[in-house]
């Protein structure tokens, strides 16, 4: 059709920094608006919308975790005020903890996150904890940063007869989506771990040959007993999965990592596993309320902790500024996103 | 040459003509012994040995002409009972006692020659066995002219002359192939720690504020492993795993120095670039890993810091000796080094103070466990025995490191 007009992308966050050349081509592509801060703010955001000040744009566009996100929830008050142009949101971010994507589907809009792009990131740090925990890495750093002789050395004689090599033991996972097929892959490959997982959603054969060989255990409870290390690798789904009950599921002395998000997790319930020596050691990136992380998880010397970075990593977001673009540009040009979340919640296609 | 009769020997060295392999099923007048063919046993120990025992010692191992006997030096075997039960029949093994192995009473114990003429030490675990201190001169001297394997748990042997035992025909065997997945996983973390500022992130989660700033900041210096430069200095056993796993796991690009140029087959099994020189590789790597024995000398040093890419990484899973650390704190500070990973020191159990001030920053400092698992003790105490029956039984040793020194037993 002649003098059709290009699709309206709304940016939200910074300007683009990573792939110059591939928003070179976005931008011939799209006619891309980009709202200043101020203009992101809830209050303010909302209104435009009512206002219609950002006219019928059809995708909306976040290639950034860490600016974008000013106008909070993107929920029930939010959602309806979009013009009913809008197909497709692309979002930087594994995790979508912020977003409404079932209201989402309901008014049409496809959600696609960026786990693709971080997967890497997040699976190394995954084993980094998974070694953590057979290694007893927590009680070595420990030791050592405190500069006493005396704990060095008792680190030194006592960690090992704990400590075991991950290969050949069972790496139980629970999610095998992109993140966690990765993290298969690798500990797999690079430590020959036996490598089984329970996920809503069995996985063809082909997608568990190429996860490390994975096994598929049809119940959670028989995969946490199955296994000597635990990893969790699924989106929040709305409520805690290992709670007191599951955790009672956990073979003895085994290990749990957590790289997903820490509401999943019943963290006192945790803490007691831990003490009681059922559990023998715990490696997390996330918790259940941050920045805070629960107190006693901080005195132990067989929990490692890190600051909710599995993702991060410069990497990362190269990729998911890229990613983002890219799922825009596959919807609106050739019909198919490439990383939604939401697709099986949409109603009539449109 | 026949053997006397009578001559109560505690073990008679076989003779050299003996042809038949049987082991002895029961303790055998000694004319009636077939012993296995040791290769290049001389002759001239049986005149030596008989001179010595002029009147009966009480020692074990049995008559004349019996299995060799085995100097076990540590605790009782623990992990590996029917690998065990065959050593104990092919010979007889002496444990002294832990008063015993402390130097002054050793040392006196092997002028008296109280425990014969044994063939062989085996030393199943790091953690006990030590005891007499170094093998050095003072120590060697002692032993028997029989001994010609020392089998070790333990992938380090710095507490070990082995080129004089190699020089007194003494094969040192050690554990260093029992303990390199342990210490190859090892690396792996640290190796992760030093792209993925990990000292920083492990040590921000305690309060609120530090962890914000953490999870906010963290990423700008944080980088994938894939696609970067492995510098592995040492491809022996441990830095082979170490290789095979950045490839297969992470997808890195690794080169690797060695003293030794390693076969092509191998190189392209692993998948590995050779470089001909410590700068060359200094010189090209993101990260450092250090996978060689002690006896490399300083190989971080003032010297060699200048090579290291600006903000390249370094990770030490091999000896304290290797670095000097007060060298690569100075480039830690100067920020010529980004991020450093190290098991261990070279004062143990003191961590450099200057290199303890990074640690909740850019350097991951552990107490050298890298080689600390079940299965590598398990792996130790097995590998020693076998080195110790591949070796009295004639065949080649597992894990030797010393062949290079090895004076042959041959007879004249």
């Amino acid at each position: 059709m002649a003098g059709k007009q290009k699709p309206v992308v709304l940016h939200i966050g910074d300007p683009i920094k990573h792939n110059p050349e591939i928003y070179e081509r976005f931008a011939s592509e799209f006619t891309v608006i980009r709202p200043e801060a101020e203009e992101r703010q809830r209050e303010p955001f909302l209104q435009a919308l009512r206002d219609r000040k950002w006219g019928d744009f059809e995708a909306v566009f976040r290639p950034f975790w860490n600016t974008g996100g000013e106008m909070g929830r993107w929920d029930k008050e939010l959602i309806p005020l979009l013009p009913k142009s809008v197909k497709i949101y692309a979002s930087a971010g594994a995790g979508y903890d912020w977003a409404d994507v079932d209201i989402l589907a309901e008014h049409g809009i496809l959600y696609c996150n960026g786990a693709r792009a971080s997967s890497e990131a997040v699976a190394d740090m995954a084993i980094f904890h998974i070694l953590s925990v057979f290694r007893n890495l927590a009680w070595s750093q420990l030791a050592a940063r405190s500069g006493d002789p005396a704990q060095w050395t008792e680190a030194h004689k006592y960690a090992t007869f704990t400590a075991h090599n991950p290969q050949n033991h069972v790496l139980g996972i629970i999610g095998l989506g992109n993140i966690g097929s990765v993290i298969a892959r690798k500990a797999s490959a690079g430590f020959e771990m036996q490598i089984r997982y329970f996920d809503i959603e069995r996985k063809t054969a082909e997608q568990e040959a190429s996860a490390g060989n994975a096994v598929y255990v049809a119940t959670l409870d028989e995969l946490l007993g199955q296994s000597d290390c635990v990893v969790l690798a699924t989106p929040f789904g709305g409520s805690v999965l290992i709670d007191r009950e599951r955790l009672a599921k956990f073979k003895r002395g085994s290990r749990f990592v957590n790289i997903a998000r820490g509401t999943l997790v019943d963290e006192d319930a945790l803490v007691e596993a831990l003490k009681s020596g059922h559990l023998h050691a715990a490696g997390l990136d996330v918790f259940a309320n941050e920045p805070h992380v629960h107190p006693e998880l901080c005195k132990m010397n067989n929990v490692t902790l890190t600051c909710h970075t599995a993702g991060g990593a410069l990497e990362t977001n190269f990729g998911f500024e890229r990613l983002a673009m890219e799922n825009i540009e596959a919807f609106l040009l050739k019909g198919k996103a490439l990383t939604p979340v939401n697709a099986h919640l949409m109603k009539s296609a449109k | 040459m026949a053997e006397p009769t009578n001559t109560p020997m505690p073990t008679a060295p076989p003779t050299p003509r003996s042809t038949s392999p049987a082991p002895a099923a029961t303790r055998p007048s000694s004319t009636n012994l077939s012993l296995p063919k040791p290769i290049g046993f001389p002759t001239s120990a049986l005149a030596t040995a008989t001179t010595i025992f002029a009147t009966p010692l009480p020692v074990p191992g049995g008559p004349l002409g019996t299995k060799p006997i085995v100097l076990h030096i540590g605790d009782p075997i623990q992990y590996n009972p029917e690998t065990y039960t065959e050593f104990t029949t092919q010979f007889d093994v002496v444990r002294p006692s832990a008063e015993e192995r402390q130097r002054p009473a050793f040392m006196q114990a092997l002028k008296e020659k109280r425990w014969g003429e044994f063939s062989a030490i085996f030393r199943p675990f790091w953690g006990t066995g030590g005891e007499m201190g170094n093998w050095d001169k003072e120590l060697v001297d002692l032993l028997p002219d029989s001994v010609r394997v020392f089998a070790s748990a333990g992938t380090g042997f710095d507490w070990a002359d082995v080129k004089l035992l190699g020089e007194r025909g003494i094969l040192y065997c050690n554990g260093g192939l029992a303990a390199a997945e342990a210490v190859s996983d090892f690396a792996i973390a640290m190796i992760i720690s030093t792209f993925r500022a990990l000292p920083y992130c492990t040590s921000s989660a305690a309060a609120p504020s530090s962890f914000q700033t953490c999870h906010a900041n963290a990423t700008q210096r944080a980088h994938n492993l894939r696609g970067r430069v492995l510098g592995l200095v040492g491809l022996g056993n441990i830095g082979q795993r170490v290789a095979a796993k950045a490839r297969a796991a992470f997808g890195m690009d690794v080169a690797y120095f060695d003293v030794e140029r390693k076969p092509p087959a191998l190189e392209l099994r692993l998948g590995v670039r050779h470089t001909d020189s410590l700068e060359e590789l200094l010189r090209e790597a993101d990260c450092v890993v250090l996978c060689t024995p002690a006896g490399a000398g300083c190989l971080v040093s003032r010297e060699s810091l200048q090579w290291f890419k600006y903000g390249a990484r370094l990770v030490n899973v091999a000896r304290g000796s290797l670095v000097d650390e007060e060298a690569l704190a100075e480039a830690l500070e100067q920020g010529r080094v980004s991020c450093v990973a190290l098991d261990v020191h070279a004062e143990e159990p003191n961590v450099n103070p200057r290199l303890l001030k990074f640690a909740g920053d850019r350097a991951m400092l552990t107490c050298h466990n890298a080689g600390g698992t079940v299965e590598t003790h398990v792996g130790f105490e097995e590998l020693a025995m076998r080195n110790i029956m591949a070796v009295l039984g004639g065949g080649e040793a597992v894990t030797p490191v010393n062949s290079a020194w090895l004076r042959s037993k041959a007879v004249s």
